[in-house]
């Protein structure tokens, strides 16, 4: 409990979490504080790029081994168990009709790349060493939800037989290939071949500034998260609820899981992290397409505005002391 | 010749294109990031996803030609939010 109590603390006190608390208070204030748009889209290319490197360059140090096909396997199942476990929370005990019940539960089921890489910052300022491959596990966890949770909704609609559609093309090329996976992967594969050496001509821009431009972002972040406290009166209690209790259910059952595994304790706490995440880039743009009954304002609002703020400034060192109790 | 308008949500953009592509619509322009409030609300961006933003397609082209991009269009607005509009043009190159 004590060890709880310190690392929120000292998670609170972190520059990042303050750039994120400073922006949302900017918008409160209706303050004319902006980030150009194409900066944020910039940061955001940055970070993927940054951890997609660093990743792949560790894995060249260490190697593939059992270990990362476990883990593979494991990132399926969370990424596939979790839409499920959040439809019937949401349509059984929260009466949310199917729709929206589907389409918040894909943004749940998915991950935030901004959660991971404030974790890892995290990590990195309690010196607490985590696997390259754990970077590849996020990218292999963004999309099952989103496919199973469409699934969900075709077996749905087809108990009420009603005709839906599907853009197959589009979906494959939105969850698979987006901008982020193709990035990612490309970069860890650049970091696999570039070795230890690569990683010392790109560290001055990759390592050494990574925490000053995550303040940057997570300024932004917070002013994103502001600008939909208007919509919470739309977004309701039941759902305001489920979207800060949700991440710790889906996060205890990965600490289980990758404990279970035999995973060192900064790779239990990125794969509870990204369970507990919610997606708000991905999943919004292929469930607005797939999905154009249910309501953007829900999901957006939950992902963006309540799971993302709780989950980097209580819910990771909450996971962390988490993953340090099931041992 | 006829103007045709169309705000769609960003979302919906590419089921446009294919529109203008199967009706042999030779040419078009599109403005990005496009802001305002209509009957789904406000429409300002502030999220990563591009979901919350609108576009602005303009096409220019024969009435005939026009009427069946707008016929088909119509049941697009079924799933995405946006409107046309249409008025008579004099084009200048």
């Amino acid at each position: 409990m004590q060890e709880l109590l310190i690392n929120s603390l000292s998670n609170l006190s972190s520059p990042m979490i303050l750039f994120f608390i400073l922006g949302f208070i900017a918008t409160m204030l209706k303050s004319d504080l902006e980030i150009p748009e194409a900066i944020a889209k910039g940061l955001a290319i940055y970070f993927i790029m940054a951890i997609g490197f660093k990743g792949g360059a560790e894995i060249a140090k260490s190697g593939l081994t059992n270990v990362v096909i476990t883990s593979a396997i494991i990132a399926i199942l969370l990424g596939s168990i979790i839409p499920v476990i959040s439809y019937f929370v949401l349509n059984k005990i929260g009466k949310i009709d199917a729709i929206n019940s589907c389409a918040i539960a894909a943004h749940y089921g998915s991950i935030s790349v901004v959660t991971f890489v404030t974790a890892i910052s995290f990590l990195g300022s309690i010196e607490v060493p985590y696997s390259g491959f754990m970077v590849g596990m996020m990218a292999i966890m963004e999309s099952p939800a989103i496919f199973i949770s469409i699934l969900m909704l075709r077996i749905v609609k087809r108990k009420e037989n009603v005709e839906s559609r599907l853009h197959y093309k589009e979906l494959i090329k939105g969850s698979l290939f987006n901008a982020s996976i193709v990035l990612l992967f490309g970069s860890m594969l650049i970091g696999y071949y570039s070795g230890s050496e690569g990683m010392e001509i790109v560290s001055p821009f990759f390592v050494t500034p990574f925490n000053g431009i995550l303040t940057l972002f997570l300024l932004e972040m917070g002013m994103l998260a502001g600008k939909r406290i208007g919509e919470f009166k739309a977004v309701g209690i039941f759902l305001f609820f489920f979207g800060i209790s949700m991440p710790v259910i889906n996060g205890v059952i990965a600490a289980v899981l990758s404990f279970i595994i035999g995973l060192d304790i900064g790779d239990r706490l990125l794969f509870t992290v990204l369970s507990a995440s919610a997606s708000y880039i991905v999943a919004p743009a292929a469930i607005r397409l797939e999905m154009p009954q249910a309501n953007p304002s829900y999901y957006i609002t939950m992902s963006l505005a309540i799971t993302f703020p709780f989950n980097i400034i209580f819910g990771i060192p909450v996971y962390y002391s988490l993953c340090n109790l099931i041992q | 010749m006829k103007k045709l308008e169309i705000i769609i949500e960003t979302i919906g953009l590419n089921s446009v294109i294919r529109i203008l592509e199967k009706q042999n619509i030779s040419g078009y322009s599109i403005i990005e990031r496009v802001l305002g409030k209509g009957s789904s609300g406000l429409r300002q961006g502030g999220e990563l996803s591009n979901v919350m933003k609108n576009v602005l397609v303009i096409i220019v082209d024969e009435p005939d030609k026009i009427n069946l991009v707008v016929k088909e269009v119509k049941q697009l607005l079924k799933d995405f939010s946006g409107v046309m509009f249409i008025s008579d043009v004099e084009v200048e190159n």
